[in-house]
């Protein structure tokens, strides 16, 4: 019996130092009690260099704990404060807790890991402390970090086919006039002053024709570019990308309906992101509209305000989906268009933006075209909401 | 020559019209191919002009409605919407000019019709 005891106390001391994950213990104030051999390993700190001194929060990157803090704020109801308290709330109230955080080692290097705490408690049922177990996450972060970037790509070449388009439309203005006046002056016609003027006038048009497209363009790659995330006006996104678009809409004979919520439908997220959402699925209903002979090809944006929800609805009356692929389509490299500029990306994009922003995205056929709906969580300022209660 | 010219863009259409003029042909131009169709039954024309993505019908489509009324219609494909998307019929068009459009290539192309 003995033997058998001191086996399961050795396993469980292994278990506890093995070097594959940081196990680190504190006591029910977030103080450091015990810092096992993989966190050493990980984080570059003997134990006594912690233990009994730091918190979690102490070796996490700050910003990170604030913004726990406010998500977790928003999320709980609840005021939590910026420190131990934001990484434990859960586990303390006996929530199942697994999530992201950047611990910093001591040179000062980044370590992404996924933790996952628990509450200890002792007989009576009172918590004496926390466990914090943590894993190495910082190859995932790389692979995600690409896979962003081939989805940004799609999303640019989707983009790219349509601008091409709208870029060349003034061009050929350009061309047409410009030659035409070297042609006719080579042929020995007169020109009268307010011809040339006119002629003139029409050129510096297609330059600020061409020039809208650039700004938009700069807007959008900037935009892409910055990891800000902010509270963003659904209504405000949808500007940009429907501006990028209209000129393809009309030319491929579609009529755009816009029902706008009055309150402002707004959202926690990064809104070159969002942007995405409304262009993949734009470019999505026109290429699915092209196969259908109509005349009243439609698409119609929806935003609503309800309660803590705020949802976007994007729908056409194109073809119907299949039934037997419905709930294929969110699926990445799955398409049905061959052959196209198309990667068979554009809704898995789309889903996986949705779902970084806590939202939830469905797709149904009805009863004359295709819908698109979405559901996020809505944003309402901290303050607002205290004031509130 | 009396032209019938096609392009949704009004832009477009108002710089090809004036350089068409500039080089003494008569030119009706629309924004409209259902317009051009109207037009191409009531009058006398020697060429069609068209641009191929538009509203209500590509220029492909309206070639093939003038075809079936006028068989020999000299029809001339003026677009630049070529990049990605589905190519023309080829065998319905006289000439295929890609925008921008080059004034002396498209002297050339109405000299040799």
């Amino acid at each position: 019996m003995a033997t058998m005891e001191n086996q399961a106390d050795a396993l469980q001391r292994a278990l506890f130092n093995s070097v594959n994950f940081s196990s680190i213990a504190t006591d029910a104030k977030g103080v450091i009690q015990i810092f096992n051999v993989g966190a050493e390993r990980m984080l570059g700190y003997a134990a006594v260099d912690v233990a009994g001194v730091l918190t979690p929060a102490d070796l996490s990157v700050p910003q990170e704990i604030i913004t726990r803090a406010t998500t977790l704020s928003a999320e709980m109801n609840t005021p939590i404060a910026a420190g131990f308290e934001a990484l434990v709330f859960k586990a303390a109230r006996g929530i199942e807790d697994i999530y992201e955080l950047t611990y910093i080692c001591k040179d000062g290097t980044r370590l992404p890991a996924i933790v996952s705490v628990t509450a200890l408690r002792d007989c009576q049922d009172a918590i004496i402390g926390y466990l914090l177990i943590g894993t190495d996450n910082s190859e995932r972060k790389k692979l995600q970090k690409k896979l962003d970037q081939v989805e940004r790509l799609a999303s640019l070449s989707t983009l790219v086919a349509g601008v091409a388009h709208e870029i060349n439309q003034p061009l050929q203005v350009l061309k047409v006039t410009a030659d035409g006046m070297v042609y006719s002056h080579e042929q020995g016609k007169a020109f009268e002053a307010d011809k040339v003027a006119e002629k003139c006038r029409r050129i510096s048009r297609q330059v600020d024709r061409i020039s809208n497209i650039v700004n938009r363009l700069r807007d959008f790659v900037a935009r892409s570019h910055s990891e800000r995330t902010g509270a963003v006006d659904l209504n405000d996104v949808r500007q940009n990308a429907v501006e990028l678009l209209r000129e393809r809409m009309k030319v491929h004979n579609i009529r755009l309906r816009e029902q706008l919520s009055a309150e402002r439908p707004t959202i926690w997220g990064n809104s070159a992101r969002l942007e995405e959402i409304f262009i993949n699925l734009l470019v999505n209903a026109i290429q699915a509209m092209d196969l259908i002979d109509a005349e009243n090809k439609e698409i119609v944006i929806t935003t609503t305000c309800q309660n803590e929800k705020v949802l976007l609805e994007i729908s056409n009356n194109g073809p119907a989906i299949p039934e037997d692929i419905v709930n294929t389509v969110f699926t990445p490299f799955f398409t049905t268009k061959i052959n196209q500029e198309n990667m068979g990306l554009g809704l898995s994009i789309v889903h996986s933006i949705v779902t970084d922003h806590r939202g939830k995205i469905s797709v149904a056929n009805q009863e004359a075209g295709v819908s698109v709906q979405m559901e996020f969580p809505r944003h309402i300022a901290l303050q607002k909401r205290r004031e509130a209660e | 020559m009396n032209v019938l010219l096609v392009d949704d863009d009004p832009e477009c259409l108002l710089a090809v019209q004036e350089e068409l003029e500039v080089m003494d042909h008569r030119c009706i131009a629309t924004n409209d191919p259902r317009v051009a169709l109207a037009q191409f039954a009531l009058h006398d024309f020697d060429l069609v002009i068209t641009d191929y993505r538009m509203p209500f019908m590509t220029g492909s489509e309206l070639a093939c409605k003038i075809r079936t009324k006028t068989p020999t219609a000299k029809i001339i494909l003026l677009s630049g919407y070529f990049v990605t998307d589905e190519s023309p019929n080829e065998s319905l068009f006289h000439a295929i000019i890609g925008k921008p459009v080059d004034i002396g290539e498209l002297k050339n192309i109405l000299e040799r019709l």
